[in-house]
């Protein structure tokens, strides 16, 4: 939870503010080549915010946070709070909460469909959708709810120099490769040559599939050392990360890979 | 190709002072009256102030700080107010009429039947969607007062036939709250924004008119007001009422410190007052009201645009709120195959035919620009990379080169009497055409570009790669490259 507080300020600062990135009128005919350009309003290259958190209060003077999809909408509304200090922290709840499929409930109450949230802590409901007509729209939009959960923990790692992969095309074999790096900026995953871009983002994501799943990796013993291999379910090799001194050791570097990847906080490259 | 008939264009506002006209470039048919103001286009260019597409624009504006997403959200919305209008130049008129009393359980209603079932509705959509239940009636002493049942249904009045002239000062000023009492912590109010947060404020602040909310806005080409307010409020936030936490949770003493900095009227702070409480906590969607304010509920604004479906489109007439959750962002495949980029401004160029105004996001490198377009050739001569940011506009035409007819030029609209006519669109939108330039509304005034206001958009600019150099005023520090063109958000369909 400390984690999530000392970035929450960040993440809703930045989740409404960082954004696109902007440029007032240019200086006309005369930009190129002045080292006096006004620069106001230039913003720095940014990652998109998939959505954003908003604290509002309602007419009664209860208080509710609404987490806002790309449309404007109210994708997940909270509970009614008497103090906005409690709409903060519901937030919180929300970053741990919301990665987890098995914390999303569709239900229906007196004849409409919505779904719920529920705490990981203790399973009380901590926000709920709007009501829809049937169940496969709430179904919907509960799955569509915890993909934008997912996107804004990434974005958050984004804005907050959290882990991330990073991505480059490699100048002397001219092959695409990517890292998975910790916010300490040491690398735990590195991926073999892709011929394409494509391949390598498909690359990525593949990580965040298998990256997940204890069975996905091996340990390969090798001249150096051990090596911890994760693999697809077609137990091709992703990437991999070695060599360690010794076999429990991979085993360790595995279960923080585990528990980094699961919990979606790694910002993508772009 | 070209039109034989220079089309009509139309001045539907008096701004003469500061070239601020809304000018409706129309087809023919629509038989608008005379052109607009003349210093919203140089002739000495050489070019016909007419399209090969024709999407309808209001007047080009000068952001002032960095806003232009705001900018563009403005000009979008406009621009589908001003396709409806063109289509019912008598007024507005939704579907409004509410089928039964919002106190009654029954069908579902329509959002904009009512002011009371505009606010229960933007509260619980399911009430306009799919049936009136009891939770919605149960709603109403809460949202529209214990005298709401008393009222006859009655349809909410027309939307007025005057073009809306958003004003993107008062967006500004509730992107700056919501940032300062959601938990900030910084000492400088950030301009930037995307696409979700314009949409989240047209539908939790409603639209005000540039009239209304700060009068000057509405003669200048540029709001000074936003650059003076922005500069008053970051005194506040790093030494003045603003710099404690405490200050900044309180709406109340931010909403004071803002009305104060964009030197709001007194009739305007009123105005605010009603509509969203003195702290400004409240949204339209939380019980906020825009009665006896000249704040317009984004459901209430008729809009026109053209959905797709199969092989063909049809008109969709409607209101913003639907609009907004309508349009969808496409990010363009700038890493993706010739024929990837091909399908995705294939799926632009079918939007900007259908008259829609296609939102695009794009990197701007100012040593690529140069006498109103943005090229690889400039970016040469320039010697390397300068200044670069990124830009959200509204595209307006394009100019493609087809095997068959050639270079069809932007700036002239194809003209439908033609017998060739549907033969050069078709070469257009083939897989063979090029797309030479898109042609986009900006938001820097018109002491640039071509025509005054529009700047053309090299396609070999757009797919790149150029030079990636991030920071402020840093082109030597470098560290990759990239496909300026990010995304375009389209109707839906497209």
């Amino acid at each position: 939870m400390k984690l999530f507080q000392k970035t929450l300020t960040a993440l809703l600062m930045s989740a409404s503010l960082l954004g696109a990135a902007c440029n007032d009128a240019p200086p006309p005919e005369s930009i190129q080549n002045q080292t006096d350009q006004s620069l106001q309003g230039l913003m720095p290259d940014a990652p998109e915010a998939p959505g954003a958190f908003s604290i509002d209060r309602y007419a009664d003077g209860q208080w509710a946070f609404r987490l806002i999809g790309a449309h404007g909408d109210i994708v997940l509304e909270s509970e009614k709070y008497v103090q906005k200090e409690s709409a903060y922290n519901g937030i919180l709840a929300i970053y741990e909460s919301g990665v987890v499929e098995t914390q999303y409930e569709v239900s229906n109450d007196s004849g409409a469909w919505n779904f719920y949230l529920q705490s990981l802590g203790n399973n009380e409901s901590i926000g709920h959708s709007r009501r829809f007509g049937s169940e496969d729209e709430a179904t919907t939009a509960m799955e569509e709810a915890r993909e934008l959960v997912i996107a804004m923990v990434q974005y958050k790692a984004a804005i907050t120099d959290g882990a991330r992969f990073d991505l480059w095309r490699d100048a002397d074999t001219n092959d695409w490769r990517f890292v998975l790096r910790g916010d300490d900026g040491n690398i735990l995953l590195e991926s073999q040559g892709y011929t394409g871009r494509t391949a390598a983002v498909n690359g990525i994501d593949s990580v965040r599939e298998n990256g997940r799943l204890e069975g996905r990796y091996i340990t390969e013993t090798t001249d150096e050392g051990v090596d911890l291999v994760l693999r697809a379910g077609n137990w091709e090799e992703i990437a991999r990360i070695g060599p360690f001194a010794s076999e429990d050791e991979a085993l360790q570097h595995q279960a923080a890979l585990i528990e980094l990847v699961a919990s979606e906080q790694v910002a993508n490259p772009w | 190709m070209v039109s034989p008939e220079k089309p009509e264009t139309t001045s539907l506002k008096d701004k003469t002072m500061n070239k601020k006209a809304l000018c409706l470039v129309s087809l023919g048919a629509l038989a608008m009256a005379a052109g607009c103001e003349q210093d919203a286009y140089d002739g000495s260019l050489g070019q016909a102030q007419d399209e090969i597409v024709d999407v309808a624009h209001s007047d080009v504006e000068k952001q002032s700080i960095g806003n232009c997403w705001l900018y563009s959200q403005a000009t979008w919305v406009e621009s589908l107010n001003l396709t409806y209008l063109q289509a019912h130049p008598a007024g507005g008129e939704p579907e409004n009429v509410c089928v039964h009393s919002v106190c009654d359980e029954g069908e579902a209603m329509s959002s904009d039947c009512n002011s009371c079932a505009t606010k229960i509705c933007q509260a619980d959509p399911y009430c306009c969607e799919t049936a009136w239940d009891d939770l919605c009636t149960g709603a109403v002493q809460t949202l529209c007062g214990a005298d709401a049942c008393d009222a006859q249904p009655a349809p909410t009045p027309s939307q007025a036939a005057e073009p809306l002239d958003v004003s993107q000062s008062y967006w500004t000023y509730w992107h700056w709250f919501d940032q300062i009492t959601d938990n900030f912590h910084g000492n400088e109010i950030q301009t930037g924004g995307w696409q979700w947060k314009s949409n989240a404020i047209v539908r939790d602040r409603g639209v005000m008119p540039e009239l209304a909310f700060v009068p000057e806005d509405s003669n200048q080409e540029s709001s000074q007001r936003q650059s003076e307010a922005l500069r008053k409020i970051n005194e506040a936030l790093k030494s003045g009422e603003l710099s404690t936490q405490a200050a900044r949770r309180d709406g109340e003493t931010v909403r004071k410190v803002f009305d104060e900095a964009w030197g709001l009227s007194e009739e305007v702070r009123a105005h605010l007052d009603s509509a969203f409480g003195i702290d400004g906590e409240t949204t339209l969607r939380t019980g906020g009201t825009v009665e006896g304010t000249p704040i317009i509920d984004p459901s209430t604004i008729p809009v026109r645009y053209t959905v797709r479906s199969g092989d063909g489109s049809e008109i969709k007439d409607t209101n913003l709120v639907e609009a907004i959750e309508d349009w969808s962002v496409a990010r363009y495949p700038g890493y993706g195959s010739a024929n990837q980029r091909r399908a995705f401004q294939q799926r632009v160029q079918r939007a900007l035919h259908d008259q829609n105004p296609v939102v695009i996001t794009w990197d701007v490198d100012f040593n690529a620009m140069a006498e109103g377009a943005f090229n690889m050739d400039n970016l040469a001569a320039s010697g390397g990379p300068g200044r670069q940011g990124g830009h959200m506009t509204v595209l307006a035409d394009y100019e493609g080169i087809t095997s068959t007819f050639g270079v069809l030029e932007a700036g002239e609209t194809l003209d439908e009497q033609d017998p060739e006519y549907q033969d050069k669109v078709d070469a257009l939108m083939g897989d063979s055409a090029e797309i030479k330039f898109l042609r986009t509304k900006n938001s820097w005034g018109t002491g640039d570009g071509q025509p005054p206001g529009y700047h053309q958009l090299y396609m070999d600019y757009l797919d790149g790669p150029i030079k990636f150099c991030p920071g402020e005023d840093n082109p030597d520090n470098c560290t990759g490259e990239s496909n300026p063109w990010r995304d375009a958000m389209l109707p839906p369909g497209y």
